[in-house]
């Protein structure tokens, strides 16, 4: 039953713990899919972004942004999902070394990687290079907001002091008056 | 009116903006200079500036400070590193908060064409992460601080 789903980790001594504590007979397969579901959710929120705070999220998505392999690990997941083996090709380092730029992306949750099968492909998220972008959205908001100040300022300086234009125009009135 | 600003992040430390200004380079220089004019201009909307020192010379000190309407204070410092007159200062820029961890290093250019002006800020940080680090902070989380200083104040006020 444990392979058949795939279960690893957490999910496995869950279930072998449940397993142990209550008889088998109870288990049906309704009840360990919920299981399933439920131990995959938990060992995802455990290890991902979900726990961190904004701030740390961020850290965690620009550091992880910092490195041309792990830039072009990502630019080959909008492509689709791709296994270790298939994102390991285009590079000259080895397994492991992309295993470890995995980690890093998954901490900032930018990649998950399912739990079925041993290929375990990685998927693409794009919540957390969202939020990256809005920060850079208020850091444009903020210059631009002090830019537009400035504009307005730059036209005031250039524009002649206002004590010399209602007596240029009263003269030339006269002039024209006359 | 001038194109909005573009903003990038090349390489892994700096974050750049660039804008252009319907004026020659030399008052734009003066903008970026003299306090009583920087104080007109420069910070977040609605914040006020509390402090705006400005010793204009090379190895000179700056200090400004920028209070919220809720009366969080932001206050950064550092020191001119270069100054060419029309073109270029350079500036060392720390955050009383220790933001940035390190603080960064911003270079602004200043171009003219045909009587308008480009600046391009270079905002360097010590390392990648220092750059996260900064980026976390403090345009995110510097208002929530100025409204948790506030809710604060308002419990306070509501328990008295």
């Amino acid at each position: 039953m444990q392979r058949q789903i795939g279960a690893s980790g957490p999910l496995r001594h869950a279930l072998t713990i449940a397993r142990n504590k209550s008889e088998t007979k109870n288990f049906t397969p309704a009840l360990l899919t919920a299981l399933a579901v439920r131990f995959i959710t938990k060992s995802f929120y455990n290890t991902s972004v979900i726990q961190m705070t904004p701030s740390e999220r961020l850290d965690a998505t620009f550091i992880a942004l910092s490195d041309p392999t792990r830039r072009a690990i990502l630019a080959r997941l909008r492509d689709g999902d791709a296994t270790v083996n298939e994102l390991a090709a285009p590079f000259d380092i080895s397994q492991p070394a992309v295993s470890k730029h995995l980690k890093i992306l998954e901490r900032a949750g930018l990649v998950t990687r399912t739990n079925v099968g041993t290929s375990r492909p990685v998927t693409i998220e794009a919540g957390p290079m969202r939020e990256a972008a809005d920060w850079l959205e208020k850091y444009r908001d903020f210059w631009e907001k002090s830019y537009q100040r400035l504009d307005a300022l730059l036209e005031i300086l250039q524009t002649p002091l206002n004590t010399d234009k209602p007596a240029k125009t009263k003269k030339q009135r006269t002039d024209d008056d006359a | 009116m001038p194109k909005p600003l573009t903003i990038t992040t090349p390489g892994d430390r700096d974050i750049v903006v660039v804008r252009e200004f319907d004026a020659p380079r030399d008052l734009v220089w003066l903008c970026y200079s003299k306090p009583e004019l920087v104080r007109r201009w420069y910070g977040l909307p609605d914040w006020q500036m509390t402090v705006c020192e400005i010793d204009f010379r090379v190895g000179g000190k700056w200090r400004f400070v920028t209070k919220s309407p809720g009366g969080y204070e932001m206050g950064s410092q550092g020191l001119y590193t270069a100054i060419a007159e029309p073109e270029r200062i350079a500036q060392t820029e720390y955050y009383d908060d220790d933001w940035t961890k390190g603080g960064s290093e911003n270079v602004v250019a200043f171009t003219e064409h045909d009587g308008r002006t480009t600046a391009t800020m270079t905002v360097t940080y010590s390392s990648p992460e220092a750059r996260a680090a900064a980026v976390a902070t403090p345009m995110a989380d510097g208002m929530e601080i100025g409204f948790k200083r506030l809710d604060a104040v308002l419990a306070e006020e509501l328990a008295a």
